[in-house]
């Protein structure tokens, strides 16, 4: 028996769903820095993923992988945003530099690694295909991805050097 | 402790939100396995199949991709026909396969006085270098068909014709009688 190895676009999806709850879990301990209802707003958006996943299995299994594809990975998309979204909250309004850095080091880095990764992955296993519109955004968004990692590390270090270059270190 | 007071516990809360995430979590595994498990099916052309051979039967027919033929034969009475290449059976793979010649079904059936008109029909596999590989013969007994088991597996090498080899013959003073026969070649993937 053979299985088949490909990956399905319902990965950005079921990788979506597995953040939105450990965002969930994540602003639920750090209460006093977030709003009372986020974790609950985040377990909401996983049962969104959820269902996406219900829909793509059960309900419209019919569906072209490229509908699939946008659906999943625009989700994907909405939990990075909320990753990234929540490191801002804590480095602008709250002014919490501190925890703004750990939480990019430890949940958005992190997020945005795995991510990048599933998508690269699922960028290499569509190459024997014609390039697509899907295919060309997928590649654009990957690229996109790793820019703001990239971002994300060369704050990190600014930061670490500014504090240096301040305390004469 | 009323039940609102009870309910906005923060442990309470708590297992509620872990409860909830390990639910939402568990069921989104299992709806995406059962997707990357769905088996697929793709339509590829057929490894093994049928070729017309130098000694094609005249009105035999072979079907769309070569995945079925229908050979029209000649038995003559009281005397061997030989076919020494009426179908080459082929291998396009890049890799072996085992194949088996397997009866289906035979009319007349046995017991049918048609029968004793018929002496035997063989159908012998062949290599490339002619040496029988298996031998697949219809036999009669009276009015009845000795029909022939099911050969054992034959190798077949990767990008092989081999040859299929018939003799028919009919009995002395034999009737014109038709044999219909199905003969099945089921292939190892």
């Amino acid at each position: 028996m053979t299985y088949p190895t490909q990956i399905q676009p319902e990965l950005f999806a079921l990788a979506g769903v597995f953040l939105f709850l450990a965002l969930s879990l994540l602003t639920y301990f750090g209460k006093d820095r977030f709003p009372k209802k986020l974790p609950y707003i985040y377990q909401v958006a996983a049962s969104f993923g959820l269902l996406f996943l219900v829909v793509s299995r059960f309900v419209l299994p019919e569906l072209e992988e490229s509908t699939r594809l946008w659906y999943c990975y625009g989700y994907l998309i909405a939990v990075l945003a909320n990753t990234i979204g929540t490191n801002i909250y804590l480095a602008m309004p709250k002014r919490q530099y501190k925890i703004s850095r750990k939480w990019s080091a430890a949940v958005t880095f992190p997020s945005i690694l795995i991510s990048t990764y599933f998508v690269a992955q699922y960028g290499l296993t569509q190459t024997s295909l014609v390039p697509s519109i899907a295919q060309i955004t997928v590649i654009a968004s990957c690229a996109a991805i790793a820019t703001c990692a990239g971002i994300l590390v060369f704050q990190r270090i600014s930061h670490a050097l500014l504090h240096r270059v301040h305390t004469g270190r | 402790m009323n039940l609102r007071t009870a309910m906005s516990t923060k442990s309470v809360k708590f297992i509620i939100l872990v409860a909830m995430a390990v639910l939402i979590a568990t069921a989104s595994a299992a709806v995406y396995y059962s997707i990357i498990m769905q088996p697929s099916v793709t339509v590829t052309s057929a490894t093994i199949s049928f070729a017309q051979g130098n000694d094609w039967p005249t009105g035999s027919v072979l079907g769309s991709n070569s995945t079925w033929v229908s050979l029209a034969l000649k038995a003559y009475p009281n005397a061997t026909l030989f076919y020494d290449q009426p179908l080459n059976i082929s291998n396009t793979d890049t890799s072996s396969h085992t194949f088996r010649l397997r009866h289906v079904t035979i009319t007349p059936i046995t017991g049918d006085s048609a029968v004793g008109n018929f002496t035997f029909f063989n159908f012998v596999v062949e290599n490339t270098a002619g040496v029988a590989q298996a031998s697949f013969n219809y036999t009669t007994t009276g009015n009845n068909w000795n029909t022939p088991a099911t050969t054992s597996s034959i190798t077949l090498p990767a990008n092989t014709q081999w040859i299929i080899y018939i003799e028919t013959k009919a009995a002395a003073g034999a009737n014109a009688v038709t044999a219909n026969l199905q003969i099945s070649v089921d292939v190892t993937q």
